[in-house]
């Protein structure tokens, strides 16, 4: 597998053999081990001297189930951290079928706009003026007019042309539409820095792999496959009901974000939920069930069809619902389908979205529970009306703008769908993780041993769940696969996919390596970039706000959350 | 006596007609505990992350019932 160099300025692209010393690294690893070797951590993220890296995980190009994960990287224009953020779809699975395990797009072409067409050993960059200022389903739509169907595409809409710190970048899924995102920390603006509108992927042939023993390989595939559909959430609960299955419970626990984080619990819960969603797709020709990449035997995802029956959005998942949904105190799903798709479009994070709209409906910009008001504010960030281009700059910064005292984010990133006074677990997470708040990175709503009000044994639920995803992030497979994991058994399997893929000695100390390395160098980059232990904190308001219904606050000490991924 | 039972995600599946927001109602002899309701719809009680009785979390699948009782009933679910 190649690694693809594109030079913006000199307008150049160069394939390249990684060599030994890169044949361990992937996804997640892999950024964090380009990041810290060639970029400098105080560089202006949307300066040139930032580099964006889209990878595929170690286990690209198998059959291993979900194995076509994309990474996404660069220094984080919203954060000022090192940043990676994953995405389902089917640019990873191209990738890996045009021999590539990384694009690292370098330097900037600034106020111009290109594609890159790429190909099996070949890559182009292409005047792209006629696509600029375009959103991501009509610019997929007419590059899959001039490039043929069966492309896969990764691009940026408005939001990143715009240098929006809370801008995705979007890929497009196994229908071809652009609703997948690497979301988080504003990756979009760091490509629109670049001048790169949209990387165009062939679809190309099966890929190319060397195995150390193919059978053994494919013997512990077919285990981990059986493991998965086993599990009563990746087996039952994932392909019945998606992601939005957990509005209901998380709400029974008192941990659904609600009207900017001022209750864990929301009255309209279950016109909201996954339950609701699924009955209402039925209804309407959706559908649940649906796999988001070629391979994956357990398909979260969604086809969402508005009132009429005609596609709305797809990839529609509970962070979307909850943080735009009870958050903002929306109860209605279409009202937050339409959000979700306008956000794929223009290319913002709707988790960022989510939290912004609701503090500025604390602001008294407009009222809880205002879809309209949310469409207006949405159409002044496309616009790009001066305050659209605060909202733009994520929640942080329009909390401050606003002077809003309750901000619910860490490190500049907003938090997840889950409050953590009420899932301390994953409040940890959110604390320590070198990505800001990001529930991807190790999120305890499966923990049965320590109760998530519960304030003792946090820090190692959370360290233990954040190299476990960290590791997985450098695998390439989507966390949902991971539940399994729980039965060592599974684990096993695991190890021996990499045994017989890359050969060696390999053991569940070397796999989970993986991730320790992982975040060792990413929290190596954060300090080199001015982070301390005190940005590892969560916002102040959480600690002394009791949430109701539980009356929980954050209560673990900071000498305790010091303590959380020693490495 | 009559008892509540709400379900959620894949439990609740099972009912093609479940009532939203009623939940089912089920007639139990007095005495009758949450396991006992849980085995009335043979949901087996190691299937189950979390039970809500009168929206409060419970462990205690042995606590009595009383007449009126909402019970929540959660499998195992997951993802975000
Ligand atoms: S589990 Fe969901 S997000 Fe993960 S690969 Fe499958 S469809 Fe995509």
């Amino acid at each position: 597998m190649k690694f693809l160099r594109v030079d913006m300025s000199a307008q150049t692209v160069k394939f390249e053999e990684p060599g030994e010393a890169y044949k361990l690294y992937g996804g997640r690893g892999l950024i964090a081990k380009i990041l810290t070797e060639e970029v400098d951590p105080a560089c202006d993220p949307l300066g040139p001297q930032n580099k964006l890296i889209i990878c595929t995980g170690l286990l690209a190009g198998t059959s291993a189930p979900t194995s076509g994960r994309l990474s996404v990287g660069g220094k984080s224009p919203l954060t000022g951290t090192i940043k990676e953020a994953n995405a389902g779809g089917t640019a990873g699975w191209m990738m890996s079928r045009l021999g590539l395990r990384a694009i690292i797009v370098e330097n900037a072409a600034p106020g111009k706009c290109f594609i890159l067409k790429v190909g099996s050993g070949t890559a182009q960059l292409l005047p792209g003026e006629a696509y600029a200022g375009l959103n991501n389903y009509e610019l997929v739509a007419r590059l899959q007019q001039a490039f043929g169907e069966k492309i896969g595409v990764i691009s940026i809409g408005g939001a990143g042309e715009r240098g929006y710190r809370n801008s995705t970048v979007q890929i497009t899924n196994t229908e071809g539409y652009p609703s997948r995102a690497a979301a988080r920390g504003g990756l979009g603006a760091v490509m629109g820095s670049k001048g790169l509108k949209a990387i165009v992927l062939e679809p190309g042939a099966a890929p190319v792999v060397t195995y150390h023993d193919r059978e053994k390989f494919n013997s512990a595939v077919k285990s981990y496959v059986q493991g998965i559909k086993a599990h009563p959430v990746s087996g039952e609960a994932m392909p019945a009901l998606g992601t939005a299955v957990l509005i209901n419970i998380v709400n029974a626990m008192g941990a659904l974000p609600t009207r900017n984080f001022s209750s864990g619990s929301f009255e309209g819960a279950e016109a909201i939920s996954g339950e609701r969603l699924a009955q209402l797709q039925a209804e309407r020709g959706g559908k649940n069930g649906h796999a988001c990449q070629p391979g994956c035997p357990i398909g979260c995802s969604n086809i969402y069809k508005d009132e009429k029956g005609e596609y709305l959005t797809s990839g529609f998942e509970y962070e979307t619902i909850a943080l735009n949904g009870a958050n903002c105190g929306i109860a209605s799903l279409d009202a937050i389908a339409r959000i979700d798709r306008l956000c794929d479009d223009f290319g913002l994070d709707t988790m960022e979205t989510g939290t912004t709209i609701a503090v500025c409906m604390e602001a008294g910009r407009i009222p809880f529970g205002d879809e309209k008001g949310v469409m207006a504010l949405l159409q002044e960030m496309s616009d790009g009306t001066e305050f659209g281009k605060v909202l733009g700059q994520g929640t942080a910064a329009t909390g401050k703008y606003l002077g809003v005292q309750r901000i619910p984010t860490v490190k500049g990133q907003s938090i997840a769908a889950y409050d953590p006074r009420a899932l301390k677990g994953t409040g940890v997470t959110y604390a320590t993780s070198p990505m800001g708040a990001d529930h991807t990175c190790g999120n305890s709503i499966l923990e049965q041993n320590v109760a998530p009000t519960q304030k003792e044994g946090q820090v190692e639920v959370s360290t233990n769940l954040q190299v476990g995803m960290a590791t997985f992030d450098s695998l390439g497979l989507c966390i949902f696969s991971g539940f399994c994991t729980a039965d060592p058994a599974n684990i096993g399997h695991l190890v021996d996919m990499l045994a017989s893929r890359f050969g060696g000695a390999w053991d569940v100390n070397k796999l989970f390596s993986i991730g320790i390395d992982t975040l060792a160098m990413e929290k190596k980059f954060n300090a080199a970039a001015g982070f301390s232990k005190t940005d590892n904190r969560l916002p102040r308001f959480m600690l002394t706000e009791p949430l109701p219904p539980s009356n929980s606050v954050f209560d673990i000490p900071d000498e305790e959350l010091d303590k959380a991924i020693p490495f | 006596m009559q008892v509540y039972v709400k379900l959620y995600a894949t439990f609740r599946l099972k009912y093609k007609d479940y009532d939203v927001p009623g939940g089912i109602c089920l007639e139990l002899p007095p005495g009758s505990t949450i396991a006992d309701a849980m085995q009335a719809l043979e949901i087996q009680p190691e299937k189950v992350s979390l039970l809500r009785k009168n929206e409060v979390i419970t462990k205690d699948i042995h606590a009595a019932l009383a007449e009126g009782d909402v019970l929540e009933v959660f499998p195992y679910v997951g993802g975000g």
